[in-house]
């Protein structure tokens, strides 16, 4: 268990790491800079080099940005896999939709409880 | 105004970031909410009935949740200060901009404010996700098809 | 500074408090499957259930190998279909898995309440999201 932490930790900021780099050393834009990470997550789950990663690293994989494009090709790939071509339209929130559902309805509710504060967030 | 003045002015506008800093900076924060989000997927394995395929999704929730409270109440804005990609590229920074879109939007009310802006930010990485997970899935369902790959 | 390295030893000692890997079968009178496993060198340990119909085996690869998990996981599979034709095999890594056929081995089920327990870890395993 320890050592699934170590390598949560080290793979995690590994990928964050190359998120900085993409912002320092390429002078791309936050949102240039995810959905870059996003369509390399895609990429390498269709060389089907992400689901090792996971195997490998669990959190330090599943946590950063990268694994929502995995999770969207993956569930197209295996819906593909069931029903062929129509299958990539329809599978492809299969597996996403817990992040983005959780971050529609908690965005809700931060707006129903917090005030807006004079900093930008 | 000469080649130099001009490069002076550039010089001001985009301050040299210590990338090395930033770069360290962004491994240890990013590594730590990681490692958190771990101890969750454990948390969830050990006390609910999650394998550890399927609890990565609560995790995220819950993660998404922390980063609520956190932007809510202003915390989140100085880890990104701090941390910089190590913040934002995690599942918290996604819920981050999300919660903040809604939030600064909320005076325009729930629909056009809250509901329009909640993914100002956020949404190109949806856009382009859907987009790049669309052309690879249907690339490689095509090379299936014609026998160059396997599943 | 100090803060944030107190908060790395923190987790890193609550990571601590995990147990080193052991090799259990239960029901614990075959001996051919122990074989099996104990030759096996891709895994450091292994928890295995059998009824009549189904034989449930978590095992436990270490980190390093853990990218070629599937694989591991098909080719000890393989292995033990062969070894039983006419039993269902599983070959599962995976904590949650391990940690309730703990549970089976501990409480010393019958025929009868093992089939089902085992047929409630494969509900489980067949989960994919």
């Amino acid at each position: 268990m320890i050592s699934s932490l170590v390598v949560a930790f080290v793979v995690g900021g590994l990928i964050c790491v190359v998120g900085q780099f993409l912002m320092d050393g390429l002078k791309l834009t936050p949102a240039h800079t995810m959905s870059t990470l996003v369509v390399s997550g895609s990429i390498l789950d269709g060389f089907g080099l992400y689901e090792p990663l996971i195997a490998f690293a669990g959190a330090g994989a599943t946590v950063p940005i990268t694994s929502f494009g995995n999770s969207l090709t993956h569930g197209a790939l295996e819906e593909a896999e069931k029903h062929g071509l129509i299958g990539v339209l329809t599978g492809m929130f299969e597996v996403t939709s817990s992040g983005i559902s959780a971050a529609i309805l908690f965005g809700i509710i931060a707006a129903f409880i917090f005030q807006k504060r004079n900093t930008t967030y | 105004m000469d080649q130099k003045q001009f490069e002076d002015i550039v010089e001001k506008q985009n301050p040299k970031t210590p990338m090395f800093t930033n770069m360290l900076k962004a491994f240890l924060v990013g590594g730590i909410i990681c490692t958190i989000g771990q101890l969750i997927i454990f948390f969830y394995i050990r006390f609910f009935s999650f394998t550890e395929r399927t609890a990565a999704n609560p995790t995220a929730a819950t993660l998404v949740f922390i980063a609520m409270l956190l932007t809510g109440f202003g915390y989140y804005k100085k880890i990104s200060q701090f941390a910089g990609a190590g913040s934002a590229v995690p599942i918290t920074g996604f819920g981050n901009s999300v919660v903040s879109a809604a939030i600064e939007h909320k005076t325009e009310g729930y629909v056009l404010g809250v509901g329009g802006n909640m993914f100002k930010l956020a949404g190109s990485v949806i856009v382009f996700g859907v987009l790049s997970a669309f052309f690879v899935a249907l690339i490689k369902t095509i090379l299936v098809k014609i026998g160059v790959v396997s599943w | 500074m100090k803060n944030k390295w107190i908060v790395i030893l923190l987790f890193l000692t609550l990571g601590a408090c995990s147990d080193a890997p052991e090799r259990v079968v239960y029901p614990s009178d075959d001996l051919e499957l122990e074989k099996i496993l104990d030759k096996q060198d891709s895994i450091i340990g292994y928890k295995s259930l059998m009824d009549n119909n189904t034989l449930l085996v978590s095992i436990e690869i270490p980190t390093m190998k853990r990218f070629s998990k599937v694989k591991i996981e098909e080719n000890i599979k393989k292995e033990l279909e062969n070894e039983y034709p006419n039993k269902k095999v599983i070959v599962i890594d995976d904590l949650k898995i391990k940690w309730e056929i703990e549970k089976i081995i501990e409480k010393e089920h019958e025929s009868k309440e093992l089939t089902k327990s085992i047929e409630k870890i494969l509900a489980l395993s067949k989960e994919e999201t």
